[in-house]
């Protein structure tokens, strides 16, 4: 057979074998045709040449893969850009306010985070030797990591006038740990509380709705009740405040109420300014109709002997003891009404998992008798007492009911307290003020001895230890005593030790998930910052990774936000100024951000 | 894939339209993961840095205005490529012009092996400009393919087409790429000969 009379059948042939010579680099070809490919290319040079240009070409490609292009640095600063931009052409709502850029906000004088900025830290070795959270990229690039869910910062500023805004934006980006710079650019929503001002001590909670806040005023009022002027529906989880030790809040009495006030409110001598004679209190006739005097008297049966001898008298007959503080209505302008007046608020006001109600501990003004525990139910005129032994402080609330930190027989002590009915059962073992996650098996508690403060009628801890472990604890673990304990010859195997006390001031929070957990702590002069630290926590045995935090004593003010993949709180930046912080982590990557401030800020919940 | 799919399902449960804030925050998570490889992508169709990122912004802005059409979450990653690959067409053929530039700095993220780097020195230039010759379709194909790990099925949504018309656009484009990277190897071949005999002629005859 002559190659020209072959010809004709070689070509459909060559064809062929090109085809399927440039398809079997894709996909594997039948048996039958793989066989006659490597048959035809054994004896065909040409189309064996061919198959052979197919395989450069895709070596010549696939080279190219070590060496991809990164994209400019701020890429994403001017996608987002583009984005919110379209995204604002697109939406007609507007906040009151309208939503401020960094730029807008960095002008409004009375702004104290005016010229916010937003700049990359360079983060603590130990946030990237734990479990739990992902690893950071350690790339130079600065290609901001952007978060799955937003991190929704909720911050209160104070105005140079006095007023009180509340600033939130979400963070949609962080920095890659290590870049000097990102371009990432939050913004923010200004909106002001009407009616509040402030001075040194203001705390406040955003309700989980954010539809309202709960403003504990210790310069003005008491405690308000804020509607928001632009409520959002963000489908957050509740706020899980936690108790802060020692940080009470003195509020200033204020007026009779108007005569607007329900009926239900007992307006009451206790209300007018610089009253704090317990027996010229009346009881408020709307106090909580499921009898807490009797609920109380269950749990205050041991007796509350304290040093004080006014305290202790008040805490051994709950029946008989004088009223608890008045309870007040203010109509506001906007809305706003106060469940409280005359008080001085102990600790922190915290939300119902559900979000209807509130509760905070709260002492009279001024006077000699202790805290009791206060509800406020939405729709309600007045906060109501819970408790009327002047002895409970408020530890938190959690699905199973209100925890309550009193002193039995000297010794600190816990008790859950049924919200509606004010029955009260103390909780196994001596956990002093715990914080409970969300799913009420761990917790944080102080593990040791207690003192009254300097007012005399509260209690702080004192010698001890703050200590995480299961919960509820077993009966008897680590039993605390009225003496300073030695930590290091505790038995307790459970509980881990978090850190050795005394503190002048603690917070801890746990995430949604009970995977980490945040502990800040303050201690000496309290001009200065106290210390953060965050750690992963195992949730099937509850036991938190101390040995490598993934946040070690960072230098951090009170109040801090700890939610599912980002921590936010305010502390010295770069320029030793403060800022408010975000560490966030997001599938495989972790980032920070500093948003640098002249005043500071106090981070919500 | 997963965490895309969690996004898209929650913003579908959330909304039965068009949800601007989940479309933004679906986009943040695809650019979070998708954002190098489609500069990359776009970087090798049009050769030219900042049209490359000019047009993975408005790769990404598209994909926040065409936020409902996406109809399977696990076709996010094809979805996003089709939207550049006409984005890029749309840009070419706007232009009517090839950009076809040096490119420069690509090497920022891995080290390539020397082996590696041989073989680039070798075949950067002539693939580069071999890839200038093929049409934009067959070269967005090769690319799509070849360094972007696209799938068939993949390819076909990225192209528009059917699964069979992107088998065969493919396969035409490794035909055109052979011939074309062929000549242009025969062209360096060429100059280097000529280069060489011009160096030979400068130094004249050896003694």
């Amino acid at each position: 057979m002559s190659h020209r009379d072959s010809a004709p059948a070689l070509s459909a042939d060559h064809v062929r074998a090109r085809e399927l010579a440039a398809a079997r680099l894709d996909e594997t070809p039948p048996a039958d045709d793989a066989a006659w490919l490597d048959a035809h290319l054994a004896t065909c040079d040409e189309c064996r040449a061919v198959a052979d240009g197919y395989d450069l070409g895709r070596s010549a490609l696939r080279a190219l893969r070590v060496s991809m292009p990164e994209p400019p640095r701020d890429l994403w600063a001017r996608t987002s850009a583009a984005l919110e931009a379209e995204q604002g052409r697109r939406s007609r709502r507007r906040s009151r306010l309208g939503r401020l850029d960094l730029g807008r906000f960095g002008r409004l004088a009375a702004a104290p985070l005016a010229g916010l900025l937003v700049v990359a830290l360079v983060i603590g070795s130990g946030l990237l030797g734990g479990h739990g959270v992902p690893q950071a990229g350690s790339g130079p690039g600065a290609t901001p990591i952007a978060l799955t869910a937003a991190a929704d910062l909720r911050v209160l500023t104070r105005s140079v006038d006095g007023s009180v805004n509340l600033v939130t934006g979400p963070v949609k980006a962080v920095c890659p740990i290590g870049s000097e710079s990102c371009g990432v650019a939050p913004s923010f929503a200004v909106t002001p509380l009407e009616g509040v001002t402030t001075g040194p001590g203001l705390e406040a909670l955003l309700s989980p709705a954010q539809d309202r806040m709960v403003v504990v005023n210790p310069v003005k009022q008491g405690v308000f009740i804020v509607p928001m002027a632009t409520p959002k529906v963000v489908a957050a989880p509740s706020p899980r405040p936690s108790p802060s030790h020692g940080a009470t809040v003195t509020a200033t009495p204020t007026a009779t109420p108007s005569a607007s006030a329900p009926a239900t409110a007992t307006p009451d001598a206790s209300a007018t300014p610089g009253s704090s004679a317990p027996a010229t209190a009346t009881p408020p006739a709307s106090a909580t109709p499921a009898a807490p005097a009797t609920a109380v008297a269950t749990a205050t049966a041991p007796g509350t002997p304290g040093p004080d001898a006014t305290a202790s008298a008040a805490a051994t007959d709950a029946a008989s003891a004088p009223p608890a503080p008045s309870i007040a209505v203010s109509p506001a302008p906007g809305g706003t009404i106060q469940i409280a007046s005359g008080v001085t608020v102990v600790g922190d006001v915290v939300y119902s998992p559900d979000g209807t109600r509130v509760a905070f501990a709260a002492r009279p003004s001024g006077g000699a008798l202790g805290p009791d525990i206060y509800v406020w139910t939405s729709g309600d005129a007045t906060a109501h007492a819970l408790t009327t032994d002047h002895a409970s402080q408020l530890a938190g609330w959690t699905a199973a009911g209100i925890l309550a930190a009193r002193v039995v027989d000297g010794k600190p002590a816990t008790f859950l307290i049924d919200p509606s009915s004010g029955d009260a059962a103390a909780v196994p073992g001596s956990a002093w003020m715990p914080v409970v996650n969300a799913t009420g098996t761990a917790a944080a508690w102080w593990d040791g001895t207690v003192r009254l403060a300097a007012d005399g009628v509260t209690w702080i801890a004192d010698a001890g230890r703050l200590v995480v472990g299961a919960w509820p604890p077993a009966p008897g673990a680590s039993p605390a005593t009225t003496t300073s304990p030695d930590p290091m010859s505790s038995p307790a195997p459970s509980p881990q030790a978090i850190a050795q006390g005394p503190f002048d001031a603690w917070e801890v929070r746990w995430d949604e998930g009970g995977t980490v957990l945040a502990v800040w702590l303050h201690t000496g002069n309290a001009e200065k910052p106290g210390r953060l630290s965050l750690y992963s926590v195992d949730v099937a045995t509850g036991l938190a990774n101390l040995a490598r935090p993934l946040l070690d004593a960072v230098p951090a003010g009170p109040g801090f936000s700890l939610r599912t993949g980002r921590l936010v709180w305010s502390g010295p930046g770069q320029s030793g100024q403060d800022a408010l912080q975000v560490l966030a982590w997001t599938g495989t990557n972790v980032g920070r951000l500093e948003l640098p401030g002249d005043q500071g800020a106090t981070v919500l919940p | 894939m997963q965490l895309e799919g969690r996004v898209l399902a929650a913003g579908r449960a959330m909304s039965a339209g068009w949800d601007r804030d989940e479309a933004y925050r679906f986009v943040e998570e695809l650019f979070a993961r998708h954002q190098n490889e489609i500069y990359a992508y776009l970087l090798r169709m049009l050769r030219d840095t900042e049209l490359a990122a000019d047009l993975t912004q408005d790769a990404f802005i598209k994909a926040y205005k065409a936020y409902d059409a996406l109809q399977k979450p696990e076709n996010a990653r094809a979805w996003l490529y089709q939207i550049a690959h006409r984005v890029a067409l749309d840009d070419l053929r706007r232009r009517r012009i090839i950009r076809f530039v040096p490119l420069v700095g690509e090497a920022r993220t891995t080290a390539p092996s020397a082996e590696h780097l041989v073989m680039e020195a070798h075949l950067s230039g002539d693939l580069q400009r071999a890839l200038e010759r093929i049409p934009p379709r067959q070269r967005s194909a090769l690319l799509l393919a070849e360094l972007h790990d696209l799938t068939g099925v993949e390819l076909a949504a990225a192209l528009g087409v059917s699964h069979v018309a992107a088998r065969a656009l493919l396969t035409r484009a490794r035909e055109s790429l052979r011939q074309a990277l062929a000549e242009e190897r025969q062209r360096t071949a060429d100059r280097e000969a000529a280069a060489d005999a011009a160096r030979d002629a400068a130094r004249g005859p050896r003694a």
